[in-house]
């Protein structure tokens, strides 16, 4: 056990947890209505905003996978590199456009977009079920990533059950910090293993999930997207 | 800066520029050499890395002259 990283490491997690907690309370929001759930009710600035596209795009994979492919197999994990580079100019040239066209018609998610702008029901719903489908290997690879971190800490062997008892407690201590959340969520995570994991995924990256605000678009009037116009 | 939709549209031309960062990294015969190294570091590496600057420089004067 590396006792000087377990000890950064600690010192981060007891700060991200106080953070945590201090935001669920921090302009408390009403969790009931599907944009101030799923987006901080457009409320984040550039900032925020800046660290989650950041949070989003730099995750265990990019730590973990890319380096320890680059130690395997040399330049071949360079390809990460011009990707990277590329996305930046292409969500420059997106983004803002998308974002003004999602505030002015309420769009949510991606299936919202798809919904007005194609005014296709079976489209949106493939865009719902590829964005749960696609994310749910990228939520496996996160877990793994951060198993492998848990590993390198010390928490238990490669075949010991010590790891996966930190990472539920890291998983359990996130999901309290927003106990109406879990609350609200809990029926939905029985019935559906992909809900919870897009559970997870969105708390860490504060990305919709896909399938709640299916649930919710169907089910709440005011929320549903304006029909879309020129 | 001039807002009239005339104006606009020829600021338009600006995103332009984004291709380039596009045609410099998604070609690996372009960079795919040893040489010339920078402090011992091969060119196939250094050049990817000196893109992620430069395309944060070009995104920065794109979003000034198309602002």
């Amino acid at each position: 056990m590396n006792a000087s990283a377990l000890v950064i490491f600690l010192i981060l997690f007891v700060c991200v947890t106080v953070i945590g907690f201090y935001a669920a309370r921090w302009h408390k929001a009403d969790l009931s209505v599907l944009s101030e759930w799923g987006l901080a009710g457009r409320r984040l600035g550039t900032l925020l905003s800046w660290f989650l596209i950041g949070g989003d795009l730099y995750t265990a994979y990019t730590f973990i996978a890319v380096p320890a492919l680059a130690f395997g197999s040399g330049a071949l994990a360079f390809f990460a590199v011009p990707y990277t580079i590329v996305i930046y100019p292409f969500i420059f040239v997106i983004f803002p456009r998308f974002w003004s066209v999602a505030k002015a018609k309420g769009y949510i998610t991606a299936s919202d977009y798809v919904k007005g702008r194609f005014e296709s029901r079976g489209m949106a719903l493939a865009v719902a079920v590829t964005g749960i489908i696609a994310t749910l290997p990228y939520i496996a690879l996160q877990l793994v990533g951060m198993q492998a971190v848990l590993q390198a800490l010390g928490f238990g062997s490669a075949t010991g059950a010590g790891q996966d008892v930190a990472l539920v407690i890291a998983f359990a201590v996130v999901a309290f910090e927003y106990q109406p959340e879990v609350a609200h969520a809990f029926p939905d995570m029985m019935q559906f293993p992909g809900t919870a994991t897009c559970f997870v995924k969105r708390r860490a990256a504060n990305v919709p999930c896909h399938r709640r605000c299916l649930i919710h678009a169907a089910s709440r009037p005011s929320e549903r997207p304006r029909p879309w116009k020129r | 800066m001039d807002a009239s939709p005339a104006a606009r549209r020829n600021h338009r031309w600006w995103y332009a520029v984004l291709i380039v960062p596009f045609v410099a990294v998604l070609f690996p015969q372009f960079y795919n050499t040893g040489s010339p190294t920078l402090g011992g570091l091969p060119f196939f590496y250094w050049y990817q890395l000196l893109w992620v600057v430069l395309t944060g420089l070009i995104t920065i004067v794109v979003h000034y002259l198309t602002a």
